[in-house]
Parts: structure tokens; C-alpha cells; sequence
């Protein structure tokens, strides 16, 4: 809602500024969006001091001027009459390129944009203004010198006296949010800012009295419910002619183009009342006797919104229509048809005033996508009350123009009678919501200063809720308007004074960011990707694979490209996105995210939504330790690597009985991946990519790890309560066993023959050494183990260590037919 | 041997200490001289083979002899020590103007670390964390909070609409989640009727171009408080204890009326701006104040939606924008860096 402060001023005295006004405006709840000058108001007009000028070669009566605003010399071409009398030094109105101004050669008010460009050979970056042109006078002979008191740079609208400037307007932009539809109305602005100033806004404008009769012309609104009042007029003995120039410059100033007379007068009352209507040209309707119904499937209707060769708008089934003898003249609040358009030779009118469903507009404008004025305002809600009282401003309007108009009918059909909203409250509720005691007659005062009545009665406030405020039905939205306009910065201060609720400690959240926070104490920085991926995604981690299975989806309705068009159930693909892009500038990379993922097909889903969990995955390439002045030759990054970031995590989850087993699963490389589990319940992976994924992400990295988790899994299994283990307070005794064993045993089944054998006296035991080769018979490999032991409560004998030695490679002789080294 | 010979022995072994210059001359001189092998011994074996009326003089001497030469031996000792140690240093010396090995900075991405922040000022007022779905019923992210079918309000909010699976011929209509005001209801339904203190941090999702002032998700968290007696006034000075926390112990707040369908009254919560301290500046289009969040009382229709009777309880709410703080504070201009994702960027938060 664009609102000119000239316009609003005629309701409402104020002598707040502009700027001040729009600090009320945005406090009380109404965000100003822009605040435009136009002409002298406007701050891109600027005093010009005359540098130098000369008339062109070819022109002689024209002349290129050099102007400096203190900052800039700018050059402009000017043809005003008086440009050869004026000399260097001389204080000109330069407007600059993005000002509007008033346009000197129209016909009464017109506005021109100015824009940098060349005129006549030379470039022009401004215009040199006449008093016209500033819309201070109708003057356009020649350019307006300024006082030479005026300096180089300033707003002209310091140096120029006008009380009353004749066009030169502000306007401020008002951003509507759905509770505030009254201000879609010059009036109802009025209304509000009187409240915020502290005065009384004088609301009456000039009408001519319309009573109900003579004619047929009632409309028909027994086909449908969504027509709350129709009022309708026959007005006879008009002629299309040019608006006043005081209704034009309104129309401009809140952003409407004039077009005619007829046309105008709808608008204006539109812009005034927030009442939209529409104006037919009676001779071309079938029948005056208007009616109101849905559209049937297929009928089409050629409306102003569409250009003349432009095929007629397709009408969708349930669109509210006008029709006249059944035919659609008009799509209900949005727009009217071409065929009954005023012309002009348009003699006599017939004025429609009606209130549509706002939720019926709403719809029918979003699926037509016609968002026109009458339709932002429908479909927000307009007062049932204007109709009526918008036929009598329009004919005001009109007679300014043709005197002789006359009303030869009128009608006015309600569908049902106003329900007045009453809503009771008390001084209490009000001190209780807003935390702040006010007197009754404080209360009362605000609220009729928008234009409520309200009346007091002991501690009880009662609020008869105008028709223009029906965003006004609860107590709340009483309490609302009284701390709003008493100002929320007189709210006082104070902190929640009932007890803080025994609420569980949120322990899963607790332990996932302590997850977050052990992955970056292990060196992976965090991202956090997109939601949203594409259906293929997971997909391409099978590549290589052959063909990949089908995965199910959560599918966005309305997404914004194929790219983001499904909900992701795995962040493993946009990690490697993501590592695609960083490894082109930083080739090692170690990055996580712990994030959700929509698995819709797992059973675990409740209450109608896809089952949502969290992963937890990273990703290492590049090298172990970046090469640099002290350490020239690099180390790449193994699955070893990655495995160690695995064992820390369930070291630090505390769960105890992992296992890894080898497996193949995309999207890694056969052979270099591993499973981890505790028992029956499966944590993880961690692996190579499969170096097809990697060409498929377009990686460009020789090798990429990846350890993908089930978040659930990992905490579950975790043991946050673990017990603390004593410190050994006896020395351990150190056993090195080396063994020949067959080349394809995982060594996982040599520590698990070691912890049986080692039984309650095995403290802990690593692998030193792994050979196959020269030496060690073929198909066998060579291993090393150091094993320490340990009684906890007495230094072991030598004997008793060695039993355990002799126990352990027992095992290993009969259960992995190993051969011992001694 | 006579008395003389053992001073000028004494002479002639200290004389030799002196040029002893390094550890192993000086582990030489020591065999040669104080060790069971060498001279000063020899002399003290000699203390029995003096008349007896001498051999007390000689054996003193002796003694003597032996310990001025144990504590120049232990002077050396020292002296040499230090003269090695200075040379070791001497040799260790480095331009330490050199860069130091690479080490990578890695962390939490910025907005983790703001919700953190923001979650554990709000702790710290006795709050819970809360959380709910990303994926979320019409129902509960529009219906319940007081926005039906049509309201104008959706169209204040871009909403991403999804397909779920079903059975049956009715599908539930499900939305990525506009805010994180759903939680409202969920913890309604956990905690009511009794008194809620939750704060609600999550992931939302609209369905708007991708600029760098607009992205198709973002994080917020929501804060719900209900109870007997809570204020409007609690609201205010709630907030304002939270932008002293995070943004300095002088800041101030400042209420506008505004419009959400699930508070009335509803207000905007500005802070001063951080960059001009209020003055105006470009960043706060010369008002003074940026923007923080939105907020108000909790709207009867959602109270009684959440099984609470707004009759005697009230409460309040409010919802902020995670990408936003960390804008505002670091001085970041394009939000589509926090769905990025490059390393160069993240790690200037680790």
C-alpha cells in the first residue's frame, strides 16, 4: 500500500515529519517498506552549481551545462528556454538519475523518471528542473534559479519555500501483514496514525446521497454463499473525460495510472475506502440485472488484465463470477471482463460495490495468478459497511467532471444482516497478559482513538467492534491494540516469577553433541548439508556395482529443481558432494556430519510421518600429516586411518565387544570395508570408497575413506554409566608370542584365541608384525603379539605367566592350526 | 716420598685438570688420578708405609691432597657441563620467525556452535531443550497453531509440501516443517497441563529461491513458556536478559507490534545495532536497531489446542533465526556460505 502524505493529511493534522511518522508506524506494527519523494520532496534533487556551459554546435538553443553538487561535476543537456541567460554560478534544481519528477510538456500532472543518457549527442546525467517539474507551480518556462545562499549538494527542499507544494509529494510504502487490512485504505491509515499522534482523524469527504429504487436491476446472489453484499447502481448522463488534476496526482502518488473520468473515480475510491469496485459500460451489458455464481468447467472470459490479442482467461470451476443474462462480465473482486469495459463513448454506468469472500478471492487469485488492487484487498478482508457509502463518493467524484450525472436506479442486497462483535474484558486480563496496571479510563481512550467503542464499566471494558476492524473477535486482540498503542517501550521489565518445570534432561541431545564434539577433537571439521538431494543420489554410491536397488523417498511436492527434489535418507552422497568441491582447492580433507535423514520405507514410522533418524558420517582423503618445509615427502591417508577415528569413538562411547568383520557393501571397494557390530546390533561401517563412486562424484582424490554410523546404534549401545578401572598397582608381565598361521586368517580371530586363552589374567595385547615373504612358508603368514599380564592385586610369578603364555598359544595351535616361533 | 713430592704432585695433577677441556679428557684425568687406580689412591696406600711417628702428617696430607683434588675434579666437572650445554643451545638455535608445522583447524560448523549458544543462555534461565521432527503434519505445523486452511498467513511462509506413504485413500498432508513452533504443540502434548520452560531448536525449510538473503532451509529456535501468572512483561525482560548475554551486557531491546497467527499480542524484537551501537549506520538502514526475533503471548487457540485451559494459564513464545545471529555477528553478507560448505570458510569458526 503505497500512501501519499498529502492525501493523508486531508484526514489527519500532524506535525510529526515523514520520518517520524514512519518510526510510529513501524513501532505500532506497520513496517514501512519505502519512503519516496517526488519532485522538490525528492532527496535526489539536489542544488546544482553552474560550472561551465555552452550551447550545442547544431542546436544553438540548446545547451550542455556542467553542474557540481560539491561531490561530482555532472553533466546535462538542457533545451529549458531560459538556459542561455543563465551564467556559471548560478544555484540550479538538478534531479538525479532515479528521481521522479513532474513531467514539464503533460498535460496537467504526468511524472518522468530520470535516467542517465544522451541526448542530442552528449550525455546527459540528470535534468535541470523547472518549477513544473518540480511540482511547486504550473510554471515551465524556463529552469528555477535557486537563492544564492543554497549550497552545492543540498536537498532543494531546504531552499525552497512552499507551504502547500502543488504536486511534490512523499510517500511511504506500508507492508500489509494479514491482521492490519485496514491500512489498505488512505482512511484507514488515517485512523491509525490519529491514534498514534494523539489526534482525532476527520474523516468526511464530500458524497451524494443514493437511495434504493428504481429500477431492475437487483442482483441475483441465490446461486452462491461467497457474496456478502452487492450494491449496484444506474447512473446516466456521463462522459469519459480526463480526471481532475488533484484525483490524478492522488492516483500517481499511490502508484495507479489514470486512465479516464469513470475509471479513475472507481479507483480512487478504492485507494480512499478500501472498497474496490467496478464500473461497466451499461450499453454493453446483455442485462443490468447482475447475478453472482460459480464458473462452470470450460467458460472463458477476455478480462482488462489481458492484452487485446490475448486468448480469453480460462475460468477454473468454483472462480466466483458476475454474470449479466448468465454471461461472465467479471471475475468477483479481481477483474472485469473487456467486452463491458467503459469506452469512450460510455454514456451511462452501471456502478457495481460489492464484498466477496476473502478466502474465495484468495484462492481464485492465486490459481488465476491475476493479483491485482481489488484482489490484495478482497482477499484480506474488506468492511461490509462501504458498498453503499463508496457508490455515494464515487458519484461525488464524477460530478466533478459531469455535472449532470444522474442516479436512475440503485440497489443494495445482503445476504445476511450485520452481526455486531461485542467483546467483553476486564482491566485485570489486561494487567495480567501485559504485565502492566493501567487505569480504565487510560484503556478507553486508546481504544477510541482507533476508532473503537469502548466503554467502561467498573473493572469491565466492553468493545463494540466496528465493521471496519474485523481482525477483532477475541479479548487477546483488545489486549493486543491497548499495548500497541500504549506503547510497547513503556512495558516494564520482568523476569517469569512461577518455579522452572521439572522437565527430563534432554540426555539424547546431550550425548549427540558430545559425539559432535568427540569428532572434532579427533580433527574433522563439521558441515552441514541440504536436506534435500536428488532422487538418484543414492544411486550412485552403487556405481560399479551393476544395477542398484530402488530407494524410497520422502518427495518434496513443490521443489525447487530435480537437483533438491527429495528429502535425503543418507548423508553420505552430499558428503562426497561436498568433498568434491573442497578437494579442488584443499586436497585433504577430514569432515563429518551428524544430521537427520527421512527413511520412509522403515516400519519404524509413527503417526502418519516417515520414520526420521540420525547418521553420522565422515570422510578422510588427502594426507595423514600436510607435507610442508619440515616434512617433504607425504603420507596419504589409509583405512587405517579411518578405523582409528572408529575405535576412539567406541572407546569413548565405552562400548565394549565391538567386532569388524569384512564386508561388501556400496559405497565402498570390495575388500576394504568393515562392519561393526556389538553383538546382533550393527553399528556401522567404515571403509574405501569404491573408486567407480569416486570417478562417479567426480573426487578428484586417489582414494577417499568413509565411516557411516547409525547414530541411534552408536548411543544406545554406549555405556555413558561405565565403571572407572583402578590403575594397575602391581607391575604387568610382558609376553611376546610369534606364530606362523594361514595367510587368509583375519587377525581379529587371533585376538579373540588370545583373549580366551589369556582368561582374567590378560591385561591387554597388540600385534607388532605382519610378514608374508622370503622366509615364511607360502600361504602362510608370520605374525608378532606382545601380551601383557597382569594379577591386579600381587606381582604374577614368572611361572604363572608363562602358564598363561602356555595356555594361549594351546589355543592357537588348536584352534587356528598356528605353528608357535619360539 | 716425602711430604714435598705429594705438594708438587698435587701441583703438577691440578696443573693438568686445567687444560682438561671436554668429558672424556676429564674421564681420563679422573682414571689417572682419584680412581682406585690411579695416583691419589697410590698415595693413600703409601700412609702404612711411613715411620709411625710420620704417618700421621703424611696421612693427613694425603687426605688433604685427595680432597682438593676431588673438588677441583668436581668443579671441572661443572664447568665443563655448562660450557657443553651452552654449546648444545648455541647449536639448537633457529629462526623462529619460521612458520611452524602445519596443523589443520577444524570444528564445529557456525551454526552448531549457535544453536549451542543460544540453547545455553536459554538453560542457564532454566530452560529445557526440546525436539521435534523435521518432517511435521499440517496439522500441527499450521492447523494447531491457529493458522487454518487459507489463512493469510501461509502466505507469509513458502511451504514445502510432501509426499508420505500411506494406506487408505486419505494421505496425510505433511510439510517440511515452516518453523520450529510445531515443537509448541509436541511439548503441549508432553508436558501439558502442567508448566512448560522449553526452548526448541531445529532445521526449517521454505520453499524460497536460494540468494544470498534467502535460503531454502535455515535453523531457529523456538522458546515456549507456560504457566500460571506468566506475563507479557516476563516475555520482555526474558529476551532482554538473552541479547545481553549474547550480544553485550549493554544492550537494549526494543518491542514493535507485529503479527504472528499463534501469539497475540505479537511483537518484534529489535536489539541495538550491533555495528553502530545504535547511531545508524548502512547495516540498520539508519534506524538504530536490527531486527531479532518474533514473539509474543501465546494465543488462547493454541493454549486450548495444546490441552491447556487459557482461562488460567498464559504464556509466551518467541522464534529466532540461528544464520541470522551468526550474520550479524561475524559480519557475513551471503547465507548460501552455511549450506556450502567449504573448508576455507568453516575453519575461520574453529
Amino acid at each position: 500500500m503505497f500512501l501519499p502524505i498529502e492525501w493523508v493529511k486531508s484526514f489527519v493534522a500532524f506535525d510529526e515529519s515523514v520520518e517520524e511518522l514512519g518510526e510510529r508506524l513501524t513501532v505500532a506494527g506497520i513496517e514501512i517498506e519505502s519512503d519516496v519523494g517526488y519532485g522538490l520532496l525528492s532527496e535526489k534533487v539536489v542544488v546544482g552549481e553552474v560550472q561551465r556551459l555552452a550551447p550545442l554546435e547544431n542546436k544553438p538553443d540548446v545547451a550542455h551545462v556542467v553542474v557540481t553538487t560539491g561531490d561530482e561535476e555532472v553533466e546535462v543537456v538542457s533545451a529549458a528556454p531560459n538556459v542561455a541567460s543563465i551564467r556559471p554560478g548560478t544555484k540550479l534544481a538538478l534531479a538525479m538519475p532515479g528521481a521522479t519528477v513532474f513531467d514539464g510538456y503533460s498535460e496537467g500532472v504526468g511524472l518522468m523518471r530520470v535516467r542517465a543518457g544522451v541526448v542530442y549527442g552528449r550525455s546527459s546525467n540528470g535534468v535541470l528542473c523547472s518549477a513544473k517539474e518540480l511540482g511547486i507551480s504550473e510554471d515551465h518556462s524556463g529552469l528555477l534559479v535557486l537563492p544564492d545562499t543554497a549550497t552545492a549538494g543540498d536537498a532543494v527542499q531546504q531552499h525552497v519555500q512552499s507551504e502547500t507544494p502543488l504536486y511534490a509529494d512523499r510517500v511511504l510504502e506500508l507492508a500489509i501483514l494479514p491482521n492490519i487490512a485496514r491500512c489498505q485504505s488512505v482512511r484507514g491509515c488515517a485512523r491509525e496514525i490519529a491514534a498514534l499522534v494523539g489526534g482525532q482523524a476527520k474523516l468526511e469527504v464530500p458524497l451524494v446521497n443514493l437511495e434504493q429504487g428504481g429500477g431492475l436491476i437487483s442482483p441475483d446472489l441465490s446461486a452462491t454463499s461467497l457474496c456478502k453484499r452487492f450494491s449496484v447502481a444506474r447512473v446516466a448522463g456521463v462522459a469519459v473525460k480526463p480526471s481532475p488534476d488533484w484525483v490524478k496526482r492522488r492516483l500517481l502518488m499511490a502508484g495507479v495510472e489514470p486512465i479516464n473520468n469513470l475509471v479513475d473515480a472507481t479507483n480512487y475510491v478504492m485507494l480512499e475506502y478500501g472498497q474496490p469496485m467496478h464500473a461497466y459500460d451499461s450499453s454493453a451489458l446483455p442485462s443490468e440485472a447482475l447475478a453472482v455464481r460459480p464458473a462452470r468447467a470450460g467458460e472463458r472470459l477476455h478480462t482488462l488484465a489481458q492484452g487485446d490479442d490475448e486468448d480469453p482467461l480460462e475460468l477454473l470451476p468454483g472462480t466466483l463470477l458476475i454474470t449479466s443474462a448468465d454471461t461472465p462480465v467479471a471475475v468477483a473482486g479481481i477483474v472485469g471482463g473487456s467486452a463491458t469495459a467503459i469506452a469512450d463513448s460510455t454514456e451511462t454506468v452501471l456502478l457495481e460495490c460489492a464484498n466477496f469472500d476473502f478466502l474465495t478471492v484468495r484462492r481464485s487469485q492465486v490459481a488465476l495468478k491475476l493479483f491485482t488492487e481489488a484482489a490484495s484487498r478482497f482477499s484480506r478482508g474488506v468492511d461490509v459497511e462501504t458498498t453503499w457509502v463508496g457508490m455515494e463518493r464515487w458519484m461525488a467524484l464524477v460530478r466533478e467532471t459531469c455535472p449532470d450525472a444522474t442516479v436512475e436506479a440503485c440497489a443494495d442486497t445482503r445476504l445476511e444482516p450485520p452481526v455486531p462483535t461485542r467483546i467483553d474484558l476486564t482491566l485485570e486480563e489486561i494487567a495480567e497478559t501485559l504485565g502492566l496496571e493501567l487505569e480504565g479510563t487510560t484503556v478507553i481512550s486508546i481504544l477510541r482513538r482507533v476508532g473503537l467503542d469502548a466503554t467502561l464499566d467498573g473493572e469491565s471494558v466492553r468493545v463494540e467492534v466496528p465493521s471496519f476492524r474485523n481482525d477483532l473477535t477475541l479479548p487477546c486482540d483488545v489486549i493486543e491494540e491497548v499495548g500497541r498503542l500504549y506503547g510497547y517501550d513503556r512495558l516494564p521489565t520482568t523476569m517469569p516469577e512461577s518455579a522452572v518445570p521439572a522437565h527430563p534432561r534432554n540426555r539424547r541431545r546431550e550425548a549427540r553433541e558430545s559425539l559432535r564434539d568427540f569428532m572434532v577433537r579427533q580433527q574433522y571439521q563439521e558441515m552441514v548439508s541440504y536436506s534435500f538431494t536428488h532422487p538418484g543420489a543414492d544411486a550412485m554410491l552403487h556405481t560399479g556395482r551393476g544395477e542398484a536397488p530402488v530407494f524410497s523417498y520422502v518427495q518434496l511436492q513443490n521443489p525447487i529443481g530435480p537437483e533438491r527434489s527429495v528429502v535425503r535418507r543418507d548423508l553420505v552422497p552430499g558428503l562426497l558432494q561436498t568433498l568434491a568441491k573442497n578437494v579442488r582447492h584443499t586436497p585433504t580433507v577430514q569432515a563429518f556430519e551428524l544430521g537427520f535423514v527421512a527413511r520412509p520405507d522403515d516400519p519404524r514410522s509413527e503417526g502418519g510421518l516417515p520414520f526420521e533418524t540420525e547418521q553420522l558420517v565422515f570422510v578422510l582423503t588427502g594426507d595423514r600429516q600436510a607435507t610442508s618445509l619440515y616434512r617433504k615427502t607425504a603420507e596419504p591417508v589409509d583405512f587405517f586411518d579411518a578405523k582409528a577415528t572408529v575405535e576412539a569413538m567406541l572407546s569413548t562411547l565405552h562400548i565394549e565387544g565391538a567386532r569388524y568383520e569384512a564386508a561388501d557393501r556400496a559405497p565402498f571397494q570390495p575388500g576394504v570395508c568393515a562392519r561393526v557390530f556389538v553383538g546382533e546390533r550393527q553399528l556401522g561401517f567404515v571403509g574405501a570408497v569404491h573408486p567407480e563412486v569416486i570417478a562417479a562424484f567426480d573426487i578428484d582424490a586417489n582414494r577417499v575413506f568413509v565411516g557411516d554410523f547409525d547414530v541411534d546404534a552408536l548411543l544406545e549401545t554406549a555405556k555413558p554409566d561405565f565403571l572407572c578401572a583402578d590403575l594397575a598397582r602391581f607391575p604387568s608381565v610382558d609376553l611376546d608370542i610369534s606364530l606362523l598361521v594361514d595367510a587368509r586368517l583375519p587377525v581379529a580371530r587371533v585376538f579373540e584365541v588370545i583373549a580366551r586363552g589369556g582368561g582374567a589374567l590378560l591385561e591387554k595385547a597388540t600385534i607388532f608384525d605382519v610378514y608374508e615373504g622370503p622366509g615364511v612358508p607360502e600361504g602362510q603368514k608370520a605374525l608378532a603379539f606382545r601380551i601383557w599380564v597382569n594379577a591386579g592385586d600381587r606381582t604374577l610369578t614368572m611361572e604363572e605367566a608363562m602358564g598363561v603364555r602356555k595356555s594361549i598359544t594351546a589355543e592357537m595351535v588348536q584352534s587356528l592350526k598356528a605353528t608357535i616361533r619360539e | 716420598m716425602s711430604l714435598s713430592e705429594l705438594e708438587s704432585y698435587r701441583d703438577s695433577a691440578l696443573e693438568e685438570l686445567k687444560s682438561v677441556d671436554s668429558g672424556d679428557a676429564l674421564e681420563a684425568w679422573y682414571r689417572s688420578h682419584l680412581a682406585p687406580s690411579g695416583q691419589a689412591t697410590a698415595w693413600k696406600k703409601q700412609i702404612g708405609k711411613q715411620a709411625p711417628e710420620d704417618r700421621r702428617a703424611f696421612g693427613q696430607t694425603v687426605n688433604v691432597v685427595s680432597k682438593a683434588l676431588q673438588a677441583a675434579f668436581g668443579e671441572r666437572k661443572e664447568r665443563i657441563r655448562l660450557v657443553e650445554l651452552a654449546e648444545r643451545m648455541k647449536a639448537e638455535a633457529i629462526d623462529v620467525t619460521l612458520p611452524g608445522h602445519p596443523r589443520p583447524i577444524r570444528g564445529l560448523h557456525p551454526v552448531t556452535a549457535m544453536l549451542r549458544e543460544v540453547c545455553e543462555v536459554f538453560e542457564a534461565m532454566g530452560f529445557t531443550v526440546f525436539e521435534s521432527p523435521h518432517i511435521e503434519l499440517d496439522e500441527t505445523n499450521f492447523q494447531l497453531l491457529n493458522i487454518p486452511e487459507h489463512h493469510p498467513a501461509r502466505e507469509m511462509q513458502d511451504t514445502f509440501y510432501v509426499d508420505v506413504p500411506h494406506q487408505g485413500d486419505s494421505p496425510p498432508k505433511a510439510v517440511m516443517r515452516t518453523h520450529t513452533s510445531p515443537g509448541q504443540i509436541r511439548a503441549m502434548r508432553a508436558f501439558g497441563p502442567g508448566p512448560i520452560r522449553v526452548v526448541l531448536p531445529g532445521r526449517c525449510y521454505r520453499n524460497e529461491d536460494i540468494t544470498p538473503r534467502s535460503e531454502i532451509q535455515f535453523h531457529q529456535v523456538e522458546g515456549l513458556l507456560i504457566g500460571e501468572g506468566v506475563r507479557m512483561s516476563d516475555l520482555k525482560g526474558t529476551l532482554l536478559l538473552f541479547a545481553q548475554r549474547v550480544f553485550g551486557e549493554n544492550q537494549s531491546v526494543r518491542l514493535r507490534g507485529s503479527y504472528f497467527p499463534f501469539t497475540e499480542p505479537s511483537v518484534e524484537v529489535d536489539i541495538q545495532c550491533t555495528l553502530c551501537e545504535g547511531k545508524g549506520c548502512r547495516l540498520c538502514k539508519y534506524t538504530g536497531w536490527l531486527e531479532l526475533l518474533g514473539a509474543g503471548v501465546v494465543h488462547p487457540n493454541v493454549l486450548r489446542n495444546g490441552g491447556y485451559d487459557p482461562a488460567r494459564v498464559k504464556g509466551f513464545a518467541f522464534g529466532l533465526g540461528i544464520e541470522r545471529l551468526v550474520m550479524l555477528r561475524y559480519g557475513i553478507s551471503d547465507i548460501r556460505h552455511f549450506a556450502d560448505n567449504d573448508v576455507r570458510f568453516l575453519a575461520q569458526f574453529a
